[in-house]
């Protein structure tokens, strides 16, 4: 048995309080009678009659002390069990993801009920140990392990559900590291045994188990057998729910530089979902709104061009009718931008295919640069965005700009010399990168007469590989990044092909860390970042709704990074150089959406996918090791105050 | 009726006194006095109320001969009278302090029943000895005969002290040897005397006349009220007892308190003596006029 507030073991002091009381309550009073002869012959009657009379007197300040000290043992909050590794983990993992805000047919969130067998599972445990582990956006625990159920209770209450997707793999392997830290050495390795050769070694044992507390819309684990029990308490009912699920825009290739927006909606449930859908330009209804019944299950993906030439923000608010489950997903926003010009240096020889394709791009401003001596690496960040190095490179690259090099090897990651292969064969290549995304490497493929594949190395990776190594490889440093192609474009048909400019435009434009002018956003919880540039001293990020205004640290280079708060809408970051006046803030809008199926689909799924490792339901009864006795000890105190009272008043 | 009264009120009211004169003890046995008196004896003898006959035997007096059955019968008879006796009434009083003790108080109590008794007494002719007792026989105070000695045994009375110790058997041993023989005797005494009560009573025995005994208790003593935890103090040996007040203990007292009257009772049975328990709530002239008539002690 061990004591949670062993301090009120100074309550003690009251024993010799109780003693006094007792000897001050007993002095008698003096009365004069006639004569003792009487009394004392009933005494010594009531004494042969009743000889456990003077006991019951004595018991009387028995049973007081007892109360005392029972009361006083209370407070000092006795627990039952040990703190030895005995004592079961219990990981509970408590989903704080979008679709928890998901309203109930009782109207109460579906985070509400989540909560509360939280809580129930923390009381089912009391007397183990147990960590509590929020997963929304990020996964994170909230508490150190712990046999201490107040401090998951008070965790569990402080949770709100986020607007944010479900880190739910991160959230176990979070878990099962914290398992894993927290196994037990087997006996035989803790006593020194001598093992036999043969014998096994046996590994340590794992004395745990982890509670999923979700609605089921998480993401399949892939990580493997999951050495430990899993529960799964599954919450919500309701699964009607209908929301936005992608918008998206582009400049139309037009000197007015329309917008043509692309909103999909989904309706996640089995019923029918009728509702409008209305398109705001700047706070303004910029088109009429569109009525649609969505049938269950049913996509349906509307395109709008727009006349939004400069600056604006975009919102698509979906209102089905009665509403549904969630709210978070009937509304999306995005931020359409002028973006500035891309200051570009070219190095090298002439090369009529590279500058045309560079010709071509709007918004790119270059200067030809044929020696490679005349870029000063002091001042080439000032001045340029980005440096194309054509078949030419220095040996140290200038810190700043963005680099990207042609037919050449940045020796700083690549030092030894590569051997050439002839037409080598693409294996693969990385579409979703922004780099890639408009750009078809087919022409590549087997094409390019010969090249020098790159080998990967730390602080490099791979966008497009033959078998040999990367064809196409970024490269980052601490001061220095940038996109190498590992072989001449001369030497190959890409540049006469359409891939080739808009390879060049998406590489221009990641590098010098400029958009398309289209902010699509970002999700609850992710990371905004603003490469605000040298001499910022001060920025703020202000709410969606504007009603709170955060300080936002400045990194090295100008870079400001700050994680997007739990509110959708649009984020607006400002920042100024120096100590100038309010005008002098530059900003920029940041969308913050959900635009996530998985979230949309709220139905509960009691099942989730743990490639392969059993789940149990909820409901079990557990084995108690730790429990507070408190609540007993202070119950027969009470139980001895009744006790004296009756004795007391039956004298 | 009357109460016990305030302590400045004199003993007995001249209501009471007057209802005395048509009042007498009643004696269940022969009393003799020295003088004649006014009570009818069952010793036969010379009075004018004819009582019996009995056979001429040599030496009688001729002038009782009942000449008439002589005439019928031709046989002598000497008629026999009743004769009439000064009665000799004993008022023995305890003044230990224990009588001076308890709610109502029972000394003055016991002073009214006593002065009541005598009065009584005193208004029919008989001859009162008032003998006052505590942890001795206090000195003898002269007989009292005749109604004008009331307001002087009133007096006495109401000058009378309590005393201290109880010592019921001297004292009633030393009243025993100066006893006018075959007296009524009444004894006025809570008996609360440690050394007990069997001997002390046996010197009042009725077999040498008769004996009443006025049992006095107070209220609290019959009827503890008491609360608590309580030291007792005995008001005559200064010893105490510590008592906490259970339901038990009031119970074993209840059943001591009756044991003790239980034991007065064969005492007085098995001396003679006619027992009147008494409680000091209750009005003396209550206890005079109603309790001592209902037991036919008072005509």
């Amino acid at each position: 048995m061990s004591w949670i507030a062993p301090t009120m073991f100074w309550l003690l002091l009251l024993v010799p309080a109780v003693l006094l009381l007792w000897f001050l309550k007993i002095r008698r009073i003096e009365t004069v009678v006639a004569s003792t002869v009487l009394w004392k012959r009933a005494l010594q009657d009531e004494r042969v009659r009743s000889p456990f009379q003077r006991l019951i007197r004595n018991l009387l300040l028995l049973l007081q002390l007892l109360a005392v000290i029972l009361a006083v043992i209370a407070l000092a909050r006795p627990e039952f069990g040990t703190m030895r590794y005995s004592s079961r983990l219990n990981l509970i993992l408590l989903d704080v993801s979008a679709s928890m805000n998901s309203i109930e047919s009782d109207g109460r969130k579906r985070f509400e009920e989540a909560r509360s067998k939280a809580l129930q599972i923390i009381d089912d445990i009391a007397g183990e140990r147990g960590v509590l582990i929020r997963f929304g956006t990020r996964a994170e625990a909230l508490t150190p392990v712990t046999s201490r159920m107040n401090l998951l209770i008070d965790a569990v209450r402080r949770q709100e559900a986020s607007s944010g997707l479900t880190a739910f793999p991160e959230a176990l392997e979070l878990a099962l590291s914290i398992a894993k830290q927290d196994a037990v050495v087997p006996a035989a390795a803790e006593e020194n045994v001598p093992i036999d050769d043969e014998e096994e070694i046996l590994p340590p044992q794992i004395d745990a188990r982890i509670f999923i507390i979700t609605d089921g819309a998480v993401p399949r684990w892939d990580g493997g057998p999951i050495p430990v029990p899993v529960i799964v308490e599954s919450v919500g009912e309701v699964s009607s729910n209908s929301g936005i699920v992608a918008l998206a825009a582009r400049r139309e290739f037009s000197d007015e530089g329309d917008l043509r927006v692309v909103v999909e909606i989904r309706n996640s449930g089995d019923d029918p979902i009728s509702g409008e859908l209305k398109l705001l330009l700047d706070g303004e209804i910029a088109l009429a709104t569109q009525q649609r019944t969505l049938e269950g299950g049913e996509r349906w993906t509307r395109s709008f061009a727009l006349e939004g030439a400069g600056s604006h923000r975009l919102e698509a608010r979906w209102i089905p009718q009665g509403g549904d489950g969630l709210a978070l997903d009937d509304r999306a926003w995005l931020v359409a931008s002028t973006p500035r010009s891309i200051q570009v240096a070219r190095v090298g020889a002439k090369n009529v295919l590279l500058d045309d394709a560079l010709a071509v791009l709007p918004s790119v401003e270059v200067k030809q640069i044929e020696n490679v001596d005349q870029i000063d690496p002091e001042t080439a960040g000032d001045e340029f965005d980005v440096i194309v190095w054509d078949r030419v490179v220095p040996d140290r690259l200038p810190a700043g700009p963005g680099h990207l090099v042609i037919g050449a090897r940045p020796k700083r990651f690549w030092p030894e010399e590569v051997p050439v292969v002839q037409q080598p064969l693409l294996v693969g290549w990385r579409r979703d990168d922004p780099v890639l995304r408009y750009s078809e490497l087919g022409p590549i493929d087997g094409t390019v007469i010969e090249a020098r594949p790159l080998p990967l190395v730390p602080g490099t990776t791979s966008l497009a590989e033959c078998r040999e190594g990367a064809l196409i490889a970024r490269f980052s440093a601490q001061d220095v990044r940038g996109i190498v192609v590992a072989f001449d474009v001369l030497d190959s048909p890409w540049p006469l092909t359409p891939s080739f400019p808009f390879f060049i435009d998406g590489a221009l434009r990641d590098l010098a860390r400029i958009g398309g002018g289209i902010e699509t956003g970002i999700r609850s919880g992710d990371l905004i970042e603003v490469v605000a540039g040298a001499g910022v001293t001060e920025a703020r990020l202000a709410s969606p709704s504007q009603e709170t205004e955060t300080d936002v640290p400045v990194l090295p280079g100008g870079v400001l990074r700050i994680a997007a708060g739990d509110e959708l809408g649009i984020y607006e970051m400002k920042w100024r150089a120096g100590d100038r006046g309010e005008e002098l803030w530059q900003k920029r809008s940041i969308p913050v959406n959900l635009l996530s199926s998985s979230e949309s689909s709220i139905e509960p799924r009691p099942a989730i996918g743990l490639a392969g490792s059993e789940t149990q339901q909820g409901d079990l009864v557990w084995t108690q090791t730790r429990r507070e006795l408190w609540s007993w000890f202070l119950m027969a105190a009470l139980f001895l105050m009744l006790a004296e009272w009756i004795v007391f008043h039956r004298r | 009726m009357s109460e016990s009264g305030d302590v400045s009120e004199p003993l007995l009211d001249e209501d009471f006194l007057a209802r005395c004169s048509r009042l007498a003890l009643i004696s269940r046995s022969v009393v003799r006095g020295k003088l004649h008196g006014e009570k009818r004896s069952r010793r036969r003898g010379m009075s004018t109320e004819f009582a019996d006959h009995r056979d001429y035997v040599s030496g009688d007096d001729l002038r009782h001969l009942d000449w008439n059955i002589y005439g019928r019968l031709e046989k002598l008879f000497i008629k026999l009278f009743e004769e009439e006796e000064e009665r000799n009434v004993v008022l023995l009083l305890d003044a230990s302090g224990s009588m001076n003790c308890g709610e109502p108080n029972k000394w003055r109590h016991a002073r009214q029943v006593t002065a009541a008794i005598g009065a009584i007494a005193l208004a029919s002719g008989d001859r009162v000895h008032l003998r006052v007792f505590d942890k001795g026989l206090r000195p003898t105070i002269g007989s009292l005969r005749g109604t004008r000695s009331i307001l002087r045994l009133i007096q006495v009375l109401d000058e009378l002290e309590s005393g201290e110790q109880t010592a019921l058997f001297p004292s009633l041993r030393a009243h025993g040897a100066s006893a006018p023989p075959r007296a009524l005797q009444i004894l006025i005494s809570d008996l609360m005397d440690p050394d007990g009560i069997d001997e002390a009573l046996r010197q009042i025995s009725g077999s040498r006349g008769e004996s009443w005994l006025i049992h006095l208790l107070s209220k609290t003593e019959q009827d503890p009220q008491h609360n608590g935890d309580l030291r007792l103090r005995d008001i005559e040996d200064g010893s105490y007892v510590d008592v906490s007040f259970t339901s038990a203990v009031l119970e074993a007292y209840q059943r001591v308190l009756a044991g003790f009257r239980e034991d007065v009772r064969k005492a007085c049975a098995r001396y003679r003596i006619q027992p009147v328990e008494v409680t000091s709530d209750i009005p003396f002239d209550q206890v005079v006029l109603e309790m001592l008539r209902h037991r036919r002690l008072l005509g």
